[in-house]
Parts: structure tokens; sequence; C-alpha cells
């Protein structure tokens, strides 16, 4: 675990890092993207000096060495470790059909927000994140996810005085 | 003494009844939340801010707190009791606390995690109380150029003591300062990066942003990388009441970790795992059972933890009196602050009093609480590690969309999330730390305008950055922090390879 350590971060030297590279890639064109947008701020004669796009384009230009510094480590094959934690397991490959499920599941809730209500699309935010992780009982997941849904709703619209969609349901 | 007037007049704040009973629910939910196994502190803060919405700011702000404190004293009861600790600052808790357990003193572990969190709590708190009126008087010195070098030193700190790679800390503050530009610029009323949306007018919340970040982004996370099989959970065995020599073992750890985690915290040396880190070696050196160490040393579990909860308190000093915040935990709170229109500083102190002296009264009553809670009632919280991790991260992704929705009632925000979510996944993947871009976010912003004003006042003169002493000094310290390291590292490298050639 590095505490301290500045620039030796990158371990395992070996092919082109494939996703890092394309990271990178994608900074440099997020860069580009802020450097075009930082044009595109208007300025009034009297803020000439150091006006509203001082910064945007300090910051794209941070942005775009970033990534090209990136790049370049990318292509030597120079990654650095992923994140540790409590439920993850670093040995493992890592499967991107999980994280797809879960995509879904909350595409699905943010569409349904707002005319189903958010009792109901948290239930089904709830049973896709409990899918993606392994759960095989889809009905017990709706049950817990709508119960569970069901008291945050009435808390937080009741107790806490905010409030939440209520959709189709007589809430 | 004007400090204890203050005191006294914020804990006739503090305890009435009401603000009593939001510091129980803050600290309540501070534990259980904090326990929960993939919930770190921030996001702990974070998932929790949207139940402060509806309260007064001095009950919110005593909410928070409790849950701040709460969630530390939580997260090391998880430390010694899985053997998958996750947090960086809690691996060295875990290292002997965890061994602790397997050799049946888990109790004792746990015991002296609590006690330490205690000691430390009261005794940072109490340098909190004194320092911080001094710490407003030096503020009131400082000029807008002091500010910005100030931040500049914060945002040096946190990309090079974070993570494995000063590279991938920078980059991860560069997309927050991006993030942080989306809006209208104060200054002149001009919108930038809004891509003609009414809804980007506001900009992006911090509060989003942190969620997404840690939230979604540890939720995706997992889900790609699952442990199969489950993680073992000790059993707590022996005597919560250590016997003697326990204590004998752990007082001077604890004096020692707090006087050591409080200046860390408030200095801007971005969190917990230094102070930490050097408790579990000074004990290791001074301790009289050296050989024990790696196999459950008690001093390993009682001088770290008073080292993290001190420096915990200690991040409220920078936070409170000057509004810089050191760690993702604070910048989160800062936006809470926001939120209530308020702005942590001098003029805090002095335009609102109540809730300031009312916030540190209760610190020392939420540590109160606290011990209470996690001591004699830990069988309780310990059930919750063994919540299943289907349930856990639907549970944590249901409050982290009902939490961000009820911001401003808006899907986009929603959308905005499950991006953020998804950049936090490919950031965590990729090795980029995610504390800085958080951090980015916040303080962009403020040191954008403290350069505008420094700039403004000087008439254009960039000299004055390093005119002023008080500014040259911080931009000296953190250009020091940016390139001492690596020097450090290259010349060792040196060192080694003349040595062994």
């Amino acid at each position: 675990m590095d505490a301290g350590e500045g620039g030796a971060g990158g371990s395992w030297t070996s092919r082109v890092a494939v996703g890092d590279a394309l990271l990178a890639l994608a900074l440099i064109g997020y860069g580009a993207y802020l450097m075009v947008g930082a044009g595109a701020i208007r300025v009034l004669p009297v803020y000439s000096r150091i006006g509203p796009r001082f910064f945007p384009y300090l910051v794209a230009g941070a942005a775009l060495l970033c990534g090209v510094l990136l790049l370049i480590e990318a292509l030597r094959g120079r990654r650095a470790p992923p994140e540790a934690g409590e439920d993850v397991d670093l040995l493992a490959r890592d499967n991107l059909r999980p994280v797809l499920v879960i995509v879904a599941g909350l595409a699905l809730g943010a569409a349904l927000m707002e005319p189903a209500g958010f009792v109901l699309a948290a239930t089904l935010i709830f049973a896709s994140v409990a899918l993606a992780f392994g759960s095989r009982s889809i009905v017990r997941d709706l049950g817990i996810g709508l119960a569970l849904s069901l008291v945050a709703y009435l808390s937080f619209t009741r107790l806490l005085d905010l409030t939440l969609p209520a959709g189709i349901l007589p809430l | 003494m004007e400090t204890l007037e203050a005191l006294l007049h914020g804990f006739s704040v503090a305890l009435t009844f009401s603000n009593l009973l939001w510091a129980f629910v803050g600290v309540t939910l501070g534990t259980v939340v904090g326990i929960l196994p993939g919930i770190g502190p921030a996001l702990t803060v974070a998932l929790l801010l949207p139940v402060t919405y509806g309260l007064d700011p001095v009950g919110s702000f005593i909410m928070f707190a409790g849950i701040y404190y709460g969630g530390m004293y939580g997260g090391s009861t998880t430390s010694i009791l899985l053997n998958t600790p996750g947090e960086s600052a809690s691996i060295i808790t875990a290292v002997e606390g965890n061994q602790m357990a397997r050799r049946g003193r888990g109790a004792a572990a746990l015991a002296t995690a609590a006690i330490g969190s205690f000691v430390a709590g009261t005794i940072a708190t109490v340098a909190l109380t004194f320092v911080a009126p001094v710490m407003v008087q030096l503020a009131l010195k400082f000029g807008p150029a002091d500010y910005f070098a100030l931040m500049i030193l914060a945002f040096t700190t946190v990309t090079s003591v974070l993570g494995s790679s000063v590279l991938r800390g920078m980059t991860s503050l560069v997309f927050g300062l991006a993030l942080g530009l989306i809006g209208i610029d104060v200054q002149t009323g001009q919108a930038r990066y809004t891509l003609g949306s009414l809804q980007l007018l506001d900009g992006i919340s911090v509060v989003i942003v942190a969620v997404g970040l840690f939230a979604v982004g540890e939720t995706f996370y997992v889900a790609s990388r699952q442990r199969h099989g489950k993680a073992h959970i000790e059993p707590i065995k022996g005597s919560i009441w250590m016997n003697r020599s326990e204590w004998g073992r752990s007082w001077r750890p604890w004096l020692r970790g707090s006087f050591l985690g409080f200046p860390f915290g408030a200095l801007p040396a971005g969190g917990a795992e230094i102070p930490t880190f050097l408790s579990y070696a000074i004990e290791k050196r001074l301790s009289r059972h050296k050989e024990e160490f790696g196999k459950g040393a008690i001093e390993g579990v009682a001088g770290p933890e008073a080292a993290n909860n001190s420096a915990a308190a200690g991040v409220l000093v920078p936070l409170l009196t000057l509004g810089l915040p050191t760690s993702a935990t604070a910048a989160i709170m800062l936006a809470a602050f926001q939120q209530f229109g308020l702005q942590p500083g001098p003029l805090l102190f002095s335009r609102e009093p109540d809730l300031v002296w009312g916030l540190i009264a209760s610190l020392y009553i939420g540590n109160f609480m606290l011990l209470v809670l996690n001591l004699p009632l830990v069988g309780i919280w310990v059930r919750l590690l063994a919540i299943p991790r289907p349930l856990l991260y639907g549970g944590i992704l249901v409050f982290a969309t009902l939490g961000t929705y009820s911001l401003s009632n808006s899907v986009v925000d929603l959308i905005a999330l499950y991006v953020i979510g998804f950049i936090g996944f490919l950031m965590r993947r990729h090795g980029f730390p995610v504390a800085p871009a958080v951090i980015g976010m916040i303080l962009g912003p403020m040191a954008e305008a403290q350069f505008r004003r420094a700039m403004a006042i000087s008439q254009g003169d960039y000299s004055v950055f390093l005119t002023r002493p008080l500014s040259l000094t911080l931009l000296i310290i953190a250009a020091l922090a940016l390139f001492a390291p690596p020097l450090l590292a290259a010349l060792g490298r040196r060192r080694a390879a003349r040595a062994a050639g």
C-alpha cells in the first residue's frame, strides 16, 4: 500500500495497456472540447485581463497535458494497480456483464421515475443490482426492493417533508 | 476566557432536547452506515446528506458532525472483524486488530479502538476548541493571494499523497476542476460549458459528483470484480472490559496517537493515512512487545485508531476557520454548508456563533454517545457485517438515487449521477484516485475566485503571489510537496544502485 510515493507509480510493464490508452485518448478529446468551449465563452471588454476564459484555458491545457502523458505511459505498458476494497477480489478477472445489467436497470429506473413513480423505479433499480451481484431469487429481491423503497419514500416524504414522485401509486 | 465562554454558550445550544436528538440520530446513522462494508466516511456523509435537508442549520450540522464521527467509529469495527479491509486508513487497524480477533481477543481490540477513539476524539475536539479562534485571527490576515496559494497547496498535497501515481492524481484533480467550471461564472455572469442547457446553468452539484463517484462508481466496480464466497467475519470473543495489562499497553498509544493525528488532519496533507501509518511505526518502535506486531499487538490498534479519529477532528479546523476542505469528506460537508447559504470561515464565527460553537459542543456530546453505542452494543452492529452483498449494494443505489433526485426533482440529475458513476468505475479500474476529483470540483471555483480577486487588486501584477510572504511560503511548501517525493525516490534509487555496484 503506497502512502507517500510520488511518481514511481505504475507497476506491471508488459504489453501496451489498451484500456489506459483509450482513456488517455478520451481525456485528450475532453481537453480539446474544453479548449474549444473556452473560446466560446463571451467576454465583455471590461474583463479582458483575467476574464472568464483564463481558468478554462488553463484547465483545458492541463487536461491535454495529462492526456498526452497518460498516453505515453499507456503505450509503454505502465499501468497503475486498480483500487482495493472490502468486497473486491483483485485476483478475479474483471467482468463487465454485471456492470451492464446495473446500467440497464438504472436507465430503466431513470426513465420510469416520473411516469411510474419513485417506489416502482427504485424497486427496479434494487432488483437489477441484486441480480448483477448474483442473486437468483428475483421475486424475493423485488419484494425486498419494494419494501425498502416504500419505507424510504414514506420516511422522506412524510417525516422529512421532501417531495418524490408518486407516479401511478396512490401515495 | 473568551473561548470558554463561547464554548459554554455552545453547550447551551447543544444540550437542548431537539439538538441532543439530532446528535443521537446522527451518531447512530453514522455508526450503522460506517459499519456497512464498502461505504467509507465520505460516502456515508454524502448518502445521508438528504436526511438533513428539512432541518434547521444548527440541528442539521449537529447531525452531520455526528454522522462524520460515527462513520469513523463504525469503520474501525469493520476493519477489526472483517478480514478484508477497504479504506486505506483502516488497513493498519485491520492488520493488528484482525489478528487479535483471530486469536480470540476481538473484544479487547474493539474496546481499545472505541475507547481510543473516544479519548482521541475528545482531545482533538479540545484542541479544535482552542486552535479555532487562533486560526480565525490568522485567517483574517489572509488576502486573496494567500487563499489562492493555500488552495494550490491543498491541490498539490492531495494529488501527491493519495493514490500510487502523481500523474493520475493530477488527472483526477483536473477532471474535478473541469466539472467545477460548468455553470455561470460568478464574476462576469457568463455561461461556461453549459451546452445551452438551463439545468447546467447552476452547475453540477457536488453531492451528485460525490455520490456518483463514491456510491455508483464503487457499486459498478465491485460488481465487476466480485468476491466469491463470503468474507469471513471473526466472532467477538473475550471480554469487552479490557484487563489491566491491556489498559496499561493502550493508554500511551492513545495519547500519542491523538497528538499525532490532529496536526496532520488540520494541515492540507490529504487525509488520515499518514498519521495512522506513522502511529503504527512509532508504536512498533516504542513497544516492549515488538514480537507481537503482525500477530495482534494491542498497541497497533490503540495508536492508529486514536490517530485516525484525531485526524478526522483536525480536518474540521481548516474547514470551519478557513472554509478549506482537506479531504473528500470535508469537501462534502463544505457543500452542505453552502447548500444552507453559509460560508465557513472567519465570518461564520462572528456571524453565527450559535451554529459554530453549538456544533463544537455537540462534538463532545457525540463522542460520548459513540462510546456508549460502540462498546456495549457492538454485538448488534456486528450483524450488519453479514448483510448479503446483493442487498447491500441494491440499497446503496436506491439511496443514491433518492438523495440525488430529491436535490431538485430532476431526472437530468439522475442521468448525470449515473454517467459520473460510470466514470468513477473507470477511474477505479485504471488506478485513478477518486478523492482529488471531489476536492478539485469544490475548491476549483473558490481558487479561481481568489486568483481573480488577487489579480484585480494588484492590477494585473502576477508577482503579487511571490511578494506576499504568506503566499510565497505556501507556494514553496506546495512545490516541495509536489517535487520532493519523486526526487527523494530517485536519490534513494541512486544510492541503492551505488551501494549494490
